[in-house]
């Protein structure tokens, strides 16, 4: 059947790739014509997934089959997010938002402590003198140092002077160096995509890479 | 009932929470599951919004034939294949379906973000210049990242990958610890606001 | 207009186009330089090697196509491993497309393992919405949370492996492929860390910084990082693949960049406070 077709598949996926690359060279029609083609799909198949892992199955399984029916206050309240497309109704879906916003900000209140606040803060306290390895002593200090020192960068309410200068220095060149291992893996990362796209073009599609 | 009332809900949604947390008792604990799995299907009962605004925009371009409406009928046609196409097939891992995702927007999407190594590249190359002393220490710290990183790095420089390794595990980790520590306390502090009903500019309007 | 000036303003069509030909011949004529093996990526190996066999290991997919390049050779890596010690692997995510990547890695790694069987040495249960919600639900009531189904649709009375997992609690590694939210901190607040299981995971490069200091508190005990750690996992499974193949393009793109950095920086250093000759 056409669609076991690998050949077919490389041909179309390979086409539309080279569309979207073009666009390095100038906007054009083939650009946008997959740039459209993208969006489309992507939401289409987004709406397939929430259907099939969840709707779905809520419906069928947990409703009708299961007798769940207290799930259905919440199918409704999922729902309320469309009357903002009524005028006269779009109020209803501040409801929908409000459970969502209102759930996920306890979470985040009750939750987010342990392993972003308190753990982390735990991890910081590094022994500043470590006997017999002065590399991982100075390690620690730039560590325990560097992040007092970028939290006081952040002490906008107090006068850069005395200790506080000092810290927000320190942090400020702190931040300096983690901001540019982020610019680092940034390039990293956006070049390893475009390497990704060019071993498909020369090894799936046209076939000078053996596979 | 408009403007008070989903303040009100909001709380009393994180307020099940917060009481479910504090007193572990088996009926709180019931509760608690029937709200999480509430929660999920109430996330997944909203996923049309993104569709239904895409048609009303794009059908509205092409009923009115405004420039690039012919980009419009494809992007409709797109995703309502997709829709219909996965309803007909009646599972995600169907090898069809799975053809489908994998022949269109699959490889699209990963070639819109390859995209962006161009623009980077374009970028470091022309906006990136030393003009102060701690734009030269974030130059040197990417260099330092990007060699060591890479196979190459050790050639030019044996200690290359060895600087790079305990770069991200001292300077890039107290920085961005720093931060993220900030960030947490910020956001538990907006959670408070929301839940308290101070903050209320995520329901639009004239809440 | 003089040389370092013009040096500062170079059509950006050249290093594109230098960027596209030098990745290219060297993809064509690979280098063969040695993917050496970093302490963290070896912890990483280290965790999952020394759960034991039988066990069950939990592979969250939490990634889509956009970085598919980074985490499938690594996601396929791990599989690899997991099945080569005898694990048995349970696959699921938070994201819309992380099950159709697992599937993508399976239906790959099954070639190389003929002898294991979908529904008993593993299960892709695919994508549920929910983010941190979903994972405190599956620590409660696993079945119930993925809705007793799997991606294919199959009810998880069909597949004996899922009888065995009630709850996280059932699996003794978690290893996530993580390119964004939700991801590896929705784990290490709702599972790993109040449940104690051991956490590993494989990251995009541009999440790498973020997620370094759960690396150095001991939350996650190691990871791989981008297509590098990619990379270094295929060769410590033995299986060197896209990534490793990947590493010398990377490696001459990453030359370039910082060839092209320095330029610019010479030439606005050498020009620096003197008058322009032209216009910008």
């Amino acid at each position: 059947m056409f669609l076991e077709s690998s050949a077919l598949q490389n041909w179309i996926i390979g086409l539309l790739t080279l569309s979207i690359l073009s666009i390095v060279y100038k906007e054009n029609p083939a650009y946008r014509f997959a740039e459209h083609l993208f969006v489309g799909t992507s939401v289409g198949y987004s709406v397939m997934t929430k259907w099939y892992t969840y709707g779905k199955p809520t419906i069928v399984k947990s409703i009708m089959a299961e007798g769940r029916w207290t799930y259905i206050i919440p199918v409704i309240l999922g729902m309320l997010i469309y009357t903002r497309y009524f005028k006269s109704i779009s109020w209803l879906a501040r409801y929908c938002i409000a459970f969502n916003i209102g759930y996920g900000s306890a979470y985040v209140l009750t939750n987010d402590p342990r392993s972003l606040v308190l753990t982390q803060m735990a991890a910081t306290f590094k022994p500043l003198w470590v006997p017999g390895n002065l590399f991982q002593s100075v390690s620690n200090w730039v560590l325990v140092f560097g992040v007092v020192g970028t939290l006081m960068y952040f002490f906008f309410t107090a006068k850069r002077t005395g200790i506080v200068g000092v810290g927000a220095n320190v942090g400020k060149w702190v931040m300096m160096a983690a901001f540019g291992s982020a610019f680092g893996n940034t390039v990293m990362a956006r070049v390893s995509l475009f390497i990704g796209r060019m071993q498909f073009i020369l090894r799936d599609w046209v076939g000078v890479i053996p596979k | 009932m408009r403007r008070e009332g989903p303040v009100i809900f909001a709380a009393l949604a994180g307020l099940a929470v917060v009481i479910c947390r504090f007193f572990s008792t088996q009926a709180l604990k019931a509760v608690k599951d029937e709200l999480d799995q509430w929660y999920l299907i109430c996330t997944a009962f909203m996923v049309l919004v993104g569709l239904i605004n895409l048609t009303r925009v794009h059908l509205k371009k092409v009923s009115q034939k405004k420039e690039g409406w012919g980009y419009s009928v494809v992007l409709l046609a797109g995703m309502y294949w997709f829709v219909l196409f996965g309803l007909m097939r009646g599972s995600l891992g169907d090898p069809q379906y799975a053809w489908m995702f994998n022949t269109f927007p699959a490889p699209l999407g990963a070639t819109m973000f390859a995209l962006l190594a161009f623009y980077i590249a374009s970028a470091s190359y022309r906006s990136f210049r030393v003009r102060t002393a701690e734009a030269t220490v974030l130059l040197v710290s990417a260099v330092l990242i990007m060699l060591g990183s890479v196979p190459v790095g050790k050639l030019i420089w044996s200690q290359l990958p060895g600087i790079r390794d305990w770069m991200l595990s001292n300077p890039n980790t107290a920085g961005l610890r720093g931060i993220q520590l900030g960030a947490c306390v910020g956001g538990m502090a907006t959670a408070l606001r929301i839940l308290v009903g101070l903050e209320r500019g995520h329901l639009g309007g004239d809440v | 207009m003089s040389f370092w000036e013009k040096a500062q303003n170079i059509d950006r069509r050249v290093p594109y186009t230098l960027l596209i030909v030098l990745i290219a011949y060297i993809l064509i004529r690979p280098i063969g330089l040695a993917v050496e093996i970093n302490a963290i990526t070896q912890a990483a190996y280290n965790n999952l090697d020394k759960v034991p066999a039988g066990s069950i290991v939990w592979l969250s997919a939490d990634y889509g196509a956009s970085s598919m390049t980074e985490l499938l050779p690594a996601q396929k890596a791990v599989m690899r491993h997991a099945f080569g010690k005898g694990l048995r692997v349970i696959a699921g995510g938070m994201w819309d497309e992380g099950g159709a990547m697992t599937d993508y890695a399976w239906q790959d790694v099954r070639k190389d393992f003929p002898e294991k069987k979908y529904g008993v040495d593993f299960v892709n249960v695919g994508y549920k919405p929910g983010g941190k919600v979903l994972l405190e639900r599956i620590v409660a009531d696993a079945h119930q949370a993925l809705q007793g189904i799997d991606f294919y649709g199959k009810s998880f009375a069909e597949l004996p492996l899922m009888s065995e997992f009630k709850t996280f609690k059932d699996a003794k590694l978690i290893f996530e492929f993580t390119s964004g939210t939700p991801g590896e901190q929705d784990y290490m607040k709702m599972v790993t860390d109040p449940l104690k299981i051991p956490f590993s995971a494989a990251a995009t490069a541009v999440s790498v910084p973020g997620i370094m200091p759960f690396v150095q508190s001991g939350q996650m005990q190691g990871l791989l990082q981008g297509m590098s750690g990619s990379a270094q996992y295929e060769v410590l499974v033995k299986k060197p693949g896209p990534a490793v193949a990947g590493m010398d393009a990377q490696s001459v793109a990453h030359l370039l960049m910082v060839v092209f950095i320095l330029i610019g920086n010479i030439g606005y250093l050498s020009t620096r406070g003197k008058k322009p000759q032209s216009q910008a």
